[in-house]
């Protein structure tokens, strides 16, 4: 559904989130993305949490997002942020509550656009980003594409080229230390920033990024496809900005503001960075957080952190004989309210799929009627002008005169048909957008499911470490066929048994706040959702009166002027 | 007498005259009531067609017939013949294709347009008098069929198109003969002006039409797209629940009775604008074919003038050795003369005849589109309105929606 993307925002309060290409593809693009992140919860499930895991520190106090020391501004990630520790492990049993409830919000007197801007909303009336003096903002725009190569040297001739784009910034967000700035970047370095966003709002329902698409350098350099993805970037950039939570991130942040190279990790380097972080758990595990989000120190992917930690358990311990087949753990929802929304939700989207196909249809049956219409009117004119030119006879003129009457109203017409035509798609274009955050929900409840599962798995790995130990400490002191005395392999599996249990307590922490997530998001969705479809009803009735309104005064005009010829019995 | 064009109505009324029956001479015809006969592809439409005059040729008040299409070109055919220079009403398309399938709609669309053909010839103040009309309104079926099938046959053509071939072979000949190359033309620069005007008009005209077949066609479309929306609308609407619920309901219905509105509209297009300009379309073809008619008359005269020319030059020949010869080329040269002057006759006769017929013709043209104009015009303007007035109503009850 390009066709959606082609028109400019001009109030951006009305429409919450993206809409990207809603094809099979870009969905099972994402959703394998995901999967990726996810998968190694299926197939290891004794896979212990990494020491490195920043998933298992709890959000912060609400108060430290006020705090505008809060996040440096200068690196995301540094290895030892001592003062980000120090001041979580003042409150190390911060409530596990979400930072996203409304008194936080109103503490920082935050409010979205939309939720402002939804009362002055009328589709004739434009307005201006109205927003109160107190409600923070972010306004993106994407321009000017270029062309550039790749500086690492090339084996193949002629290097490999890249488009980057312009992102120019204004906000009164106090993190970023000034209203306007500008940087480029590629659409790789976009694919990074969503993918970073994924893993450290997990539960949250984010905005999709726009598909990646498959293109040669060739295709890349025509000008539709650059202009197609610069604009779905700043609808991608716009919807990101919109959404309470992700604006204040240090990802997008970082992303916009940050000039050079994207100091943002790319999934590659993370993981064999992790692999480096891996011994340095203790303190990752005190990491900071802000709030709701999981952060992202050295290491990025619970589950990739799992697996390595294995590996590491693997070498301290070579007997291990755990069960590695796979088998998948039934994970049980308990929470019927959760169950109701999802199934609401789903029904949702089915319907909501519908309709965005039928508004796109009726959008072109809008446009066929208008080209249709001025071919018609134009056809007239020519007739017109031909009839003037050869008249012999006044009865020749006069019909050329009455003719060039009814072609000057259907031209006239046509326009007024293009006119809401334009408007429709953009009321309208609230389906599609909505289509586009459905996707952000599946996301956010398989982010549920694998917490969860993680959850579920620790529990299990844990109660046969249990079993092992109790093994160990009953067996004679003959060894088991390694060199290594009983008394060592107890202390090991010991400590994995801390370990373990540790991991387990910080997936359990991490999965209710992924639940908690979800439940504020699903609130923020009904909630927005119902503003945003009253304004498109609004809206889009308010156009087709308009115009129609136009339309009927033209034709009325024509018809009284016409009047003359009528049969005395109509 | 030369009256207005009175407009088709639609389906079964009579035209009645407005005069009293036994003052002023009338000929009224209507066409009405279309049968479908016989099965598969011997299957056709029959039509009543209904004669109410005072006419003193005609065997009384009232008369009712029943006629198919090809009666229809018959009588076209034969007025074709015999009244060069007349402009002759137009027929709808012979269709090959849309006969098999017979929908309503084409049905009264043929029924229409037959019907204002019949009574273009009974309103025109030469062609209602010809005889065959005449036989038209009145033969009996078996009459009418014997006249039908005199011209029929596995190869039939148009007689004027005969005739053509005819004359095309003649001319040739002659054109060898004289030395020329060229087929002769009027040079008229005024008939010129109007041969160019008429050609050029087809054109423009076949443009118009086909774009006012396409309106007709987008109506149709956005009046289905308007249908399907609704009831998506309706079932997002479903989901929601409460208020919103409601109000997507109502807004999901009333995209489905517009869409009812725009299929009207279309079928009113149809009817009321696109086929009275096909209409048009098919009277400037017509013209064409009267064009040719002129053509041919002009060419024989030419060709009977050059004819007595060189009958002349022979007969001095003749005179000067005395030959036997010289009285039967005398005779022969007044036999030429008698047809120069027949030729000059019919030709002048066309003339006359299609200076009056481009007159009528523009008048009448203004007058049918300017009704068709103001057609359009009103169905739009009614259409409009039904969508402002729709869409207004559902206006109270979204502002009531409480912003949550």
């Amino acid at each position: 559904m390009n066709g959606s993307q082609n028109h400019t925002e001009e109030s951006d309060e009305e429409i919450l989130i993206d809409h990207s290409s809603l094809t099979s593809d870009s969905f099972s693009n994402y959703k394998s993305a995901m999967t990726l992140l996810s998968s190694d919860d299926n197939h290891h499930p004794l896979a212990t949490p990494a020491a490195t895991d920043p998933l298992l520190s709890p959000p912060p106090p609400p108060s430290q997002l006020k705090n505008p020391n809060f996040n440096t501004d200068s690196h995301v990630y540094p290895p030892n942020s001592n003062g980000e520790e120090s001041r979580f492990i003042e409150n190390p049993n911060t409530n596990i509550d979400s930072h996203i409830d409304p008194l936080t919000y109103s503490d920082l007197d935050f409010t979205s656009p939309n939720s402002n801007g939804q009362e002055s909303q009328l589709s004739e009336n434009h307005n201006d980003e109205s927003e109160t003096s107190e409600s923070l903002y972010l306004k993106i725009e994407v321009s000017n594409p270029q062309k550039e190569v790749e500086s690492t040297s090339s084996i193949v001739p002629g290097g490999n080229t890249y488009v980057t784009y312009l992102i120019t910034t204004k906000t009164n967000i106090p993190e970023f230390g000034g209203p306007q700035f500008a940087v480029r970047r590629r659409f790789k370095d976009v694919v990074t920033l969503s993918d970073r966003l994924a893993e450290a709002y997990r539960g949250f329902f984010i905005p999709p990024r726009p598909d990646k698409s498959v293109v040669e350098s060739q295709v890349m350099q025509k000008q539709e496809f650059v202009e197609q993805r610069r604009n779905a970037l700043e609808k991608y950039l716009q919807r990101l900005s919109e959404h309470p939570v992700i604006k204040l991130s240090d990802e997008l942040r970082v992303f916009l503001q940050v000039q050079g190279k994207l100091p943002l990790l790319p999934t590659a380097a993370v993981t064999s960075r992790m692999i480096d972080g891996a011994t340095k758990f203790s303190k990752q595990l005190l990491g900071d957080n802000s709030g709701g989000r999981f952060n992202l120190q050295d290491v990025v992917q619970p589950a990739k952190s799992r697996w390595d930690f294995i590996r590491i358990v693997k070498e301290m311990n070579q007997a291990v004989s755990n069960d590695w087949g796979g088998s998948r753990q039934p994970v049980y929802e308990e929470d019927g309210e959760f169950l109701q929304n999802k199934e609401r939700l789903l029904d949702l989207e089915k319907q909501l799929t519908n309709a965005s196909k039928q508004a796109e249809l009726f959008v072109k049956a809008q446009q066929d009627m208008s080209e249709t219409m001025g071919a018609f009117g134009l056809s007239f004119i020519k007739l017109t002008k031909f009839e003037n030119q050869q008249a012999v006879l006044d009865t020749q003129r006069q019909r050329a005169a009455d003719m060039k009457i009814v072609a000057t109203a259907a031209i006239k017409a046509s326009r007024f048909y293009r006119e809401l035509n334009s408007r429709t798609v953009k009321h309208l274009d609230t389906l599609h957008d909505y289509m586009g955050l459905i996707l952000g929900v599946h996301t956010a409840f398989s982010d549920r499911t694998s917490g969860l599962l993680t959850v579920q798995t620790l529990t299990s790995e844990l109660d046969s470490l249990y079993a092992r130990v109790e093994k160990l400490e009953t067996s004679s002191s003959k060894n088991f066929g390694s060199d290594k005395p009983k008394t060592l392999k107890l202390g090991e599996a010991r400590e994995a048994i801390r370990v373990t249990e540790d991991a387990k307590n910080s997936a359990t922490r991490q999965y209710e706040q992924i639940k908690e997530n979800n439940r504020t998001e699903i609130e923020r969705l009904d909630r927005e959702r119902k503003a945003d479809f009253k304004n498109m009803l609004k809206g889009f009735v308010l156009s087709q009166v308009a115009f129609s309104e136009k339309i009927g005064k033209e034709w009325a005009i024509v018809a009284a002027e016409t009047s003359g010829y009528a049969k005395p019995d109509a | 007498m030369i009256t207005t064009q009175r407009s088709p109505t639609s389906g079964g009324g009579l035209q009645s005259p407005r005069s009293p029956p036994s003052q002023i001479p009338f000929l009224s015809v209507s066409v009405t009531d279309p049968a479908k006969m016989g099965n598969g592809v011997q299957a056709y439409i029959s039509y009543k067609v209904i004669t109410k005059t005072n006419f003193p040729e005609y065997q009384g008040p009232e008369k009712i017939v029943i006629r198919r299409y090809t009666d229809f070109v018959w009588l076209r055919d034969r007025l074709f013949e015999k009244y060069k220079g007349i402009f002759i009403p137009p027929l709808p398309e012979k269709s090959t294709v849309e006969k098999f399938r017979f929908s309503a709609e084409f049905i009264e669309m043929r029924r229409q347009a037959l019907h204002t053909f019949v009574n273009r010839i009974a309103l025109h103040h030469e062609l209602q008098q010809s005889e065959d009309l005449r036989t038209f309104l009145q033969a009996d079926e078996q009459t009418m069929e014997r006249a039908r099938s005199q011209d029929t046959g596995i190869f039939k053509k148009k007689p004027s198109d005969l005739m053509q071939i005819f004359r095309d072979v003649q001319s040739k000949v002659s054109d060898v003969v004289l030395g020329k190359e060229k087929p002769v033309e009027e040079t008229n620069p005024e008939y010129e002006k109007l041969k160019r005007y008429i050609f050029e008009l087809e054109d423009h005209l076949a443009e118009a039409q086909k774009h006012a077949y396409r309106l007709v066609k987008r109506h149709r479309e956005l009046g289905q797209s308007l249908a399907d929306f609704g009831k998506a609308i309706k079932l997002l609407g479903a989901c929601e629940g409460d208020a919103l619920g409601t109000a997507f309901s109502e807004l999901g219905a009333k995209s489905e009775m517009l869409s009812v509105k725009l299929q009207r509209e279309a079928q009113h297009i149809l009817m009321n604008f696109e086929e009275p300009l096909k209409d048009y379309v098919r009277a400037v073809q017509s013209i064409k074919g009267t064009i040719a008619e002129r053509a041919n008359a002009f060419r024989q005269q030419c060709e009977l003038a050059e004819a007595i020319k060189l009958k002349e030059i022979d007969l001095n020949k003749l005179r000067l050795i005395r030959s036997e010869k010289m009285l039967d080329a005398e005779h022969e040269l007044g036999e030429l003369k008698a047809d120069g002057e027949e030729a000059t006759r019919r030709f002048e006769t066309i003339v006359r005849l299609m200076n009056e017929e481009i007159v009528r013709f523009q008048d009448q043209k203004t007058q049918d589109m300017g009704l068709a104009f103001h057609e359009f015009a009103k169905g739009q303007a009614r259409l409009a309105n039904g969508i402002a007035d729709a869409w207004r109503s559902l206006l109270p009850k979204l502002d009531s929606l409480s912003v949550s």
